[in-house]
Parts: C-alpha cells; structure tokens; sequence
C-alpha cells in the first residue's frame, strides 16, 4: 500500500499537502503548542525537584538543538 | 529504514509480555492522553501517554501502568517510552525526527485494519504483539483509516554502536524546527 497515491478524502484530518510555508507566526505557535505540552506533562512528573530538574535539561536540549540546527555545534 | 527487530535483545521479552501491556493499557481512559504537540503534522487525533521522557521518569503515569514501567525499565538506553494512539481517520504528514543517534520501536497493542506506517519507501503494518523498529530520521508518516483507534507503545532508545549511518550535515530551517521530534 503507497500512501502517496490514496486521495486525501480517504481521511477526514488530512491537511493540505501543500508545502508548509515557514511564518514567524507560524513558528510561534508551534512554540505554544509545546509549551502548554510540557505543562501537562510536568504535571505528572511528581516533585518540584523533578520538574526543575526536567526544566533544566530541556533548556539545554533546547539550546544544543538549535546550534546543532544552524551548523555551531558538531553532533 | 525499518530494522530489523531481531536485532535487538529487549524486543523478544517485551513481545513475549505484549498482553501485560495490553491490559494495564485497557485500564486507561481517553482522558489520560494528552494531545501531541505537532499539530501542524496531524491536525486533531495523536495522543499520548508517556511514561518516560527524555530520560525523565513520568511518576504518576508510571503508577498508573507498573507491569508496562518495569518492563521499559529494562531496555538498555532506553530515552522516552509511552503509549500512541492514533484516532480514526487521522494521518500524521510525512515528518522526520532529528538525529540524535536514537532508534525507535513500535509495540503493536490495539492495530485495526486500514492502519500502517511508510518509513523512507517501506510500508508496514503494525501486528498485536509484534515490534516495528524504525530510524525515525527517516522520512516517515503513519496513518489509521479504520474507525477504531490504534495504540501501540513507543519507544526511543540509543542505537547500538555502529547501526546508524553518519549524520548529515544539519541545515538551518525554521525557529522553532529544533523542537521536531
């Protein structure tokens, strides 16, 4: 089964499969989006050391991700 | 590119304790999930349930499926793990993940007809019981045109030394693209 040859009717979610075009609103929201995920997840994470801890080592994902992402930082 | 899930020592305990999964994960109500933040990729329909995140245990969800912790616990460089559920009709776009040397592995749990995941050119089914395992650096999208809703638990660990080929070079794309999954 090809999935690049079923008609986008057969699912009712589908989005355009136009290329996305990058907006700075666009990408502000993604960041929303994650925001509020985070939210919920540290939620259940049980302990405000926990989530400190968790918080943290996002940042620095974050931060290695994006030199990773523009070529500063070598993987 | 799928791998081949014999490859790796956990996927055989983890199959032959498929139904342990399978029950704690009946256990659980739609309100446990929490939407996957790429909404740009699927629209509405990607939950999930995490137990581990990036290393960091999710306590109250492990609480809630202990039999399912213990067995994630024991899978070497294991990085994140969780239930995915994927609601009729939803289709999640061709995406990749960044390459952070991480393979990944699908348990099959709920799998109804009409639900399957292209990696790169390869297009697979998910089978109850059985484990996919994928570089999700690869191109890939999944989609479920049943009208029931397909779990199966996800998991991201190190891969081996040695079984993923060299990175390529990143490319500067979107602000917020390093957040990609």
């Amino acid at each position: 089964m090809d999935p690049v040859e079923l008609p986008p009717q057969n699912f009712e979610n589908a989005p355009e499969p136009t290329p996305e075009e990058i907006t700075l609103w666009g990408e502000i929201k993604k960041g929303v989006e994650w925001v509020v995920f985070v939210g919920k997840m540290l939620k259940r994470m049980g302990g405000p050391v926990i989530i400190f801890r968790s918080i943290s080592f996002v940042l620095i994902k974050l931060l290695r991700r994006t030199l990773l992402q523009w070529g500063w930082l070598k993987s | 590119m799928y791998y081949e899930p014999d490859r790796f020592a956990f996927v055989a305990d983890l199959e032959a304790q498929w139904q342990v999964v399978h029950r704690e994960l009946s256990q659980l109500t739609h309100k446990d999930f929490i939407a996957w933040p790429e909404k740009y990729l699927y629209g509405k329909g990607w939950d999930i349930f995490g137990l581990y995140a990036f290393g960091f245990r999710i306590e109250d969800n492990c609480k809630i499926c202990p039999e399912t912790t213990k067995l994630v616990e024991k899978i070497p460089d294991l990085v994140t793990a969780g239930f995915s559920s994927l609601a009729p009709g939803t289709h999640i776009k061709p995406h990749t993940g960044y390459p952070e040397g991480l393979l990944r592995c699908h348990l099959g749990l709920f799998v109804p007809e009409g639900c399957a995941l292209r990696v790169g050119s390869e297009t697979r089914s998910w089978q109850p019981g059985q484990c996919l395992v994928f570089d999700d650096t690869s191109e890939h999208e999944a989609w479920n045109k049943s009208d029931q809703t397909r779990i199966v638990l996800l998991l991201d660990f190190n891969a081996p030394s040695g079984v993923l080929p060299e990175p390529e070079k990143p490319k500067k794309k979107g602000l917020f693209d390093f957040l990609k999954k």
